[in-house]
């Protein structure tokens, strides 16, 4: 309702009527966000989010819900990653800190929002993060596609990160695992702002990867392994925040989940079939389609918060333009995948084909 | 059937079992659920994550069972 002041907390039952068609397309949504988070290797939020948002849910209690799918996620998966060995314990407990931090200033400015400008002015404020984030994030994915001499896997981590190093701002820290020496300031920006970003959109190793690599000049392996370490604190302490105020919706988690771990175990199949250079495109797609629905989203909420003097009409087709566009880029996305797959196997049936041939 | 295939088949379906009775469960009373879920307290909130790392746990791996069996094993 337009700017009014709402005190909803708690009453999150109310926030969207779950019939089989949103029940259907809440499980949908899950399973073409797990899909793609298999396959990118993320945590999907950036596609479960806005489109939990355009079947009508506040985008704080899509937050919420998100971050508490994401956080049993990381839980259960929460062993086999701390065998991977790439975590630097060190560089998590400092980065730990300041990230909660973050993430309890989201939620503060989340609620706050919600509280004093109601579900539009805090679906604005969740929509114009997204616009900014995920816009940079595959402007940032298309430039690395793209770039001459391209070669596999993210660059050595130069300039910036090397500049920073020689930076000497006590406390300086060694970290053992990351090989890198760095002031604690410069962990703490990091950590603050990856906290933020996850308690705002649920979304934090979007920003918290590529910081640590070209920041912090942290080896690619060791920034997605600390990342997932995080990712359970993050997860944890902010689905914890937000479901002490009432906004953790269990029916949307649950139904994220029914499609959401199948598709996630198909996604992550994929990848064995696919070059990165595919993920990093299908990624840049995706993540580019979210943004420019979020931007679509936008004037109906300006409208709803009498900011914009857009017609009704101009409203609803601009939010109509978002439904399309994010469940376009989800579909476009995942189709993109399973081409990859028809190929893979009908090259790879061709080569067993001829290799049966010649003796 | 190998032995191994057989103990893989029961552990499927056990795990399906239990997570369409969990699923069930708590979409049939989520109304009491809620009420209590929602109470805004330090308790309630601590259940609820802890509902939601069992349903992953139980749903996760039955999925991950049925893959496997469809030849589909991923390190998720």
């Amino acid at each position: 309702m337009a700017g009014e002041t709402v005190n909803l907390v708690g009453e999150v039952m109310r926030f969207i009527d779950i019939t089989p068609k949103a029940a259907f397309s809440m499980a949908g949504l899950g399973f073409l966000g797990g899909m793609l988070s298999g396959f990118i290797g993320s945590g999907g939020a950036f596609i479960m989010t806005p489109g939990m948002m355009a079947l009508g849910v506040p985008g704080i209690a899509a937050v919420s819900s998100n971050l508490a799918h994401k956080f049993g996620k990381a839980m259960v998966g929460a062993r086999k990653h701390s065998k991977m060995g790439n975590v630097d314990a060190r560089l998590g407990i400092f980065m730990v800190a300041f990230l909660l931090i973050g993430v309890k200033l989201a939620v503060f400015l989340n609620e706050y929002i919600f509280n004093s400008m109601g579900k539009a002015g805090s679906n604005l404020y969740i929509s114009l993060v997204f616009v900014v984030l995920l816009s940079g994030l595959s402007i940032f994915i298309l430039r690395d596609i793209f770039k001459p001499n391209h070669k596999n896997g993210l660059a050595k981590p130069t300039g910036l990160a090397e500049k920073l190093t020689k930076i000497n701002i006590p406390p300086m820290i060694n970290f053992k695992v990351a090989n890198v020496r760095v002031s604690l300031w410069f962990v703490a920006i990091i950590g603050l702002a990856t906290g933020w970003l996850a308690g705002t959109v649920g979304v934090g190793g979007f920003i918290g990867v590529p910081a640590m690599i070209y920041v912090l000049g942290i080896p690619t392996m060791v920034a997605a392994g600390t990342e997932l370490f995080l990712a359970i604190f993050s997860g944890a302490f902010g689905a914890f925040n937000y479901a002490l105020n009432g906004f953790v919706d269990i029916r949307l988690v649950l139904l994220l989940y029914l499609g959401s771990l199948l598709g996630l175990h198909i996604g992550a199949n994929a990848t064995k079939m696919v070059s990165e250079l595919q993920i990093k495109f299908v990624m840049a797609v995706v993540i580019g389609m979210s943004a420019v629905s979020r931007a679509f989203a936008i004037p109906k909420y300006l409208v709803d918060l009498q900011m914009a003097n857009f017609s009704e009409g101009v409203a609803r087709v601009l939010d109509l333009a978002a439904t399309v566009t994010l469940y376009g880029g989800a579909i476009i996305g995942v189709m993109m995948i399973v081409r990859y797959i028809i190929r893979f196997k009908q090259d790879h049936k061709a080569d067993t084909q001829c290799s049966v041939k010649v003796p | 059937m190998t032995k191994a295939s057989k103990s893989s088949s029961i552990a499927t379906i056990i795990y399906l079992g239990l997570s369409i009775c969990a699923y069930l469960l708590i979409f049939f009373n989520i109304e009491q659920l809620n009420q209590f879920f929602l109470s805004k307290a330090v308790i309630p909130a601590f259940c609820l994550l802890g509902t939601v790392i069992g349903i992953a746990f139980l749903y996760g791996t039955a999925i991950s069972h049925v893959l496997s069996i469809l030849g589909l094993e991923s390190n998720h």
